[in-house]
């Protein structure tokens, strides 16, 4: 669309001595934007808040063994039934788990990976007792999976012999502080004493009932001659099913999971809510384009005199539609512009009132240009109805008719 | 002095299955520089000539050549750029744009045809605006200035671009008698200075006894054509009284 000077000097012109008109337009589309952009932010902000508490201290894909593996029904003589009989092997560890490692640490996009010698215990102190998640890892690697940087209350991230890094509600429950010993039971009715020498917040009360050891320590506590899983950590948490299913190809003796196939109402939940919010946002722009389309159509008809005569002195109808469409981009471009400044502060303001430690808003590029860009576009759109009405109407008929 | 307009069986019908003739066979010319006064009773076509003479209405048939060139057929729309170059337009209802003020009105014509108006272009309108008496109201909105303050800025904005040939449609129909023949007054004379072609329809007598030459529709075809100057006033004022047209 080549613009010449004349159509838009009319457009501002209209626009500007139309102020009253001009203004409702510019809140109208200011509003709309606002909310789109205030909403996807926050929407955005509580998704990003969401899936850091689910998975930022947690890890994104694991190596399992592979599932039990039935086992015949016949005795081993082939003959007589045993009634008795657990009807599958449990296969609880991954021999081979340098190999799975090494691949793992191998990936670039891949931040750690760690091997995990997991399974269940029973704390026992004084008269109280709880199970608990026993999980042997390596000290360097497993703390930047669970974070002990950011989520040690106290002590320090070591692990060897009998330290143990002890979770918050354990902590709480059985009243335990840093130097305390205590006694965890394993499945096989022997049990260790451990030591505490830290102390882990991992945020969800069920994450907390864990006890960290080094790996070899609770290897032979849980009388494994392998480990339980392997554990990694991607760069992009969004990222981590398509590295499971790549994982799945490459690895079929191994079961592969991802923290997505672990979440799935979680993440359901999230696309419902990012579904009902473009639902939202596309109706709200559609409004807004009912309203520019019904405002400057009533525009494209009180001014039809000034049309004609423009159009007897020279203006033709490419010209006249142009008038319009400038008027409909102009309308966009401010109003967003007033929109996003508006979707800020309110954006700034909900933190500041109601948001406080809770989550916040993700002030995404995207989230800002999209509903400014799609504003515009419904403005020229919504102008398209009055500058075609321009561009038909006849000089003639506007000099005959007075 | 030449031609600037010629037309040959001029016809205009409106309507298929109601077929209204409006024109029925006009042949003129008009003499460039010229002050030409169309005149008729209402329904006559006057300004339906017109209107197809400024380029804003398509005849049915016929032959028209402005200027040298054939206009006979073809889109109003494409022939708008010619129209800024070359036309003025007065109208009875003025059509000034209530968004500008009197000054930019005037410019108008000359935004649309070469952009933005330099210094010399402004100094040419206000020296204009200065001839027909109006530079007091330059800077003023339509609706602040009189009927007669409007006309005379539609009659500056339709001579702006120094076109060829200035086409007004009842110029002074909207306007009490002694305002109009003013506001005539000055346009005559911008027209004479400027040495431009001016074809004017009006149903006002004294008014076209006051121009060089006048062409009297009736039906839709020319019931008389003459030379006021080589009539002389009483000889013109006689042949308007003469009504065989009408009678016929």
């Amino acid at each position: 669309m080549i613009i010449r000077p004349y159509e838009a000097h009319i457009a501002f012109r209209f626009l500007l001595k139309g102020r009253g008109q001009t203004l409702l337009l510019l809140a109208g589309i200011a509003v709309g934007v606002a909310v789109q952009f205030f909403l996807s932010s926050l929407i955005g902000g509580l998704q990003l808040s969401l899936i850091e508490r689910t998975v930022g201290s947690a890890p994104h894909v694991f190596i399992l063994p592979a599932d039990s593996i039935p086992t015949s029904v016949l005795a081993d003589d082939g003959a007589a039934v045993d009634s008795r009989r657990v009807l599958y092997t449990e296969n609880r560890e991954i021999l081979s788990w340098k190999s799975y490692l090494d691949f793992l640490k191998g990936l670039p996009e891949v931040t750690s990976a760690c091997p995990v010698a997991g399974g269940q215990g029973l704390i026992v102190r004084g008269g109280a007792s709880d199970t608990v998640a026993v999980k042997g890892i390596e000290p360097g690697e497993g703390a930047r999976i669970y974070n002990f940087d950011r989520n040690l209350r106290a002590g320090g991230p070591e692990l060897s012999g009998d330290r143990a890094i002890v979770g918050r509600a354990l902590v709480e429950r059985f009243r335990l502080e840093l130097g305390d010993r205590f006694f965890v039971r394993n499945s096989r009715g022997t049990g260790d004493f451990f030591t505490v020498t830290g102390i882990v917040d991992l945020g969800a009360e069920q994450a907390n009932a864990v006890v960290f050891l080094s790996l070899d320590r609770a290897r032979s506590f849980l009388g494994l001659n392998g480990v339980s899983s392997i554990e990694a950590k991607v760069r992009d948490v969004f990222a981590a099913e398509a590295l499971a299913g790549r994982l799945r190809a490459e690895f079929s003796r191994v079961k592969i999971e991802s923290w997505q196939a672990r979440n799935q109402e979680l993440l359901t939940a999230l696309r419902s809510q990012s579904g009902s919010s473009n639902i939202i946002q596309f109706f709200v722009l559609f409004a807004i384009s009912l309203g520019i389309a019904s405002v400057l159509g009533i525009a494209a008809v009180q001014k039809s005199r000034q049309l004609g005569i423009l159009k007897a002195m020279g203006v033709d109808n490419r010209g006249a539609a142009h008038i319009f469409l400038i008027q409909g981009l102009t309308l966009g471009l401010l109003g967003s512009l007033v929109g996003i400044g508006l979707g800020y502060v309110l954006g700034v303001l909900f933190i500041k009132y109601f948001g406080p430690g809770t989550f916040g808003l993700q002030l995404e590029a995207f989230n800002l240009v999209t509903p400014a860009v799609l504003a515009v576009l419904g403005s020229a759109a919504a102008s398209l109805i009055p500058a075609r009405r321009a561009a038909r109407l006849s000089p003639i008929e506007v000099i005959r008719n007075g | 002095m030449a031609e600037i307009i010629a037309v040959e069986d001029l016809r205009k019908h409106f309507g298929e299955a109601v077929r209204t003739e409006v024109l029925r066979g006009i042949s003129a010319t008009f003499e460039r520089g010229a002050i030409t006064a169309v005149i008729g009773p209402s329904g006559s076509g006057k300004t339906t000539l017109l209107n197809i003479l400024s380029l804003l209405e398509s005849p049915s048939s016929g032959r028209l050549v402005v200027d040298g060139r054939d206009f006979s057929a073809g889109d109003i729309n494409a022939f708008s750029a010619y129209r800024n170059a070359h036309i003025g337009f007065i109208f009875q209802f003025h059509y000034l744009l209530p968004e500008f003020t009197a000054l930019e009105n005037i410019l108008i014509p000359h935004w649309i045809g070469r952009g933005r108006p330099p210094q010399a272009m402004i100094d040419r309108a206000l020296a204009l605006m200065k001839e027909i008496e109006i530079l007091r109201i330059k800077d003023k909105y339509p609706n602040r200035i009189s009927g007669g303050e409007q006309q005379r800025v539609a009659i500056a904005r339709a001579l702006v671009n120094e076109p060829a040939i200035v086409f007004a449609d009842e110029p002074t129909g909207n306007l009490d008698r002694e305002t109009g023949f003013a506001a005539l007054e000055a346009m005559a004379r911008a027209v004479r200075e400027h040495g431009t072609t001016l074809v004017m329809v009006t149903h006002d007598r004294e008014i076209a006894l006051r121009t060089d030459r006048i062409l009297e529709l009736v039906d839709g075809r020319i019931c008389k054509s003459f030379s006021v100057v080589e009539k002389g006033e009483s000889g013109a004022r006689e042949l308007l009284q003469d009504r065989s047209c009408l009678v016929e």
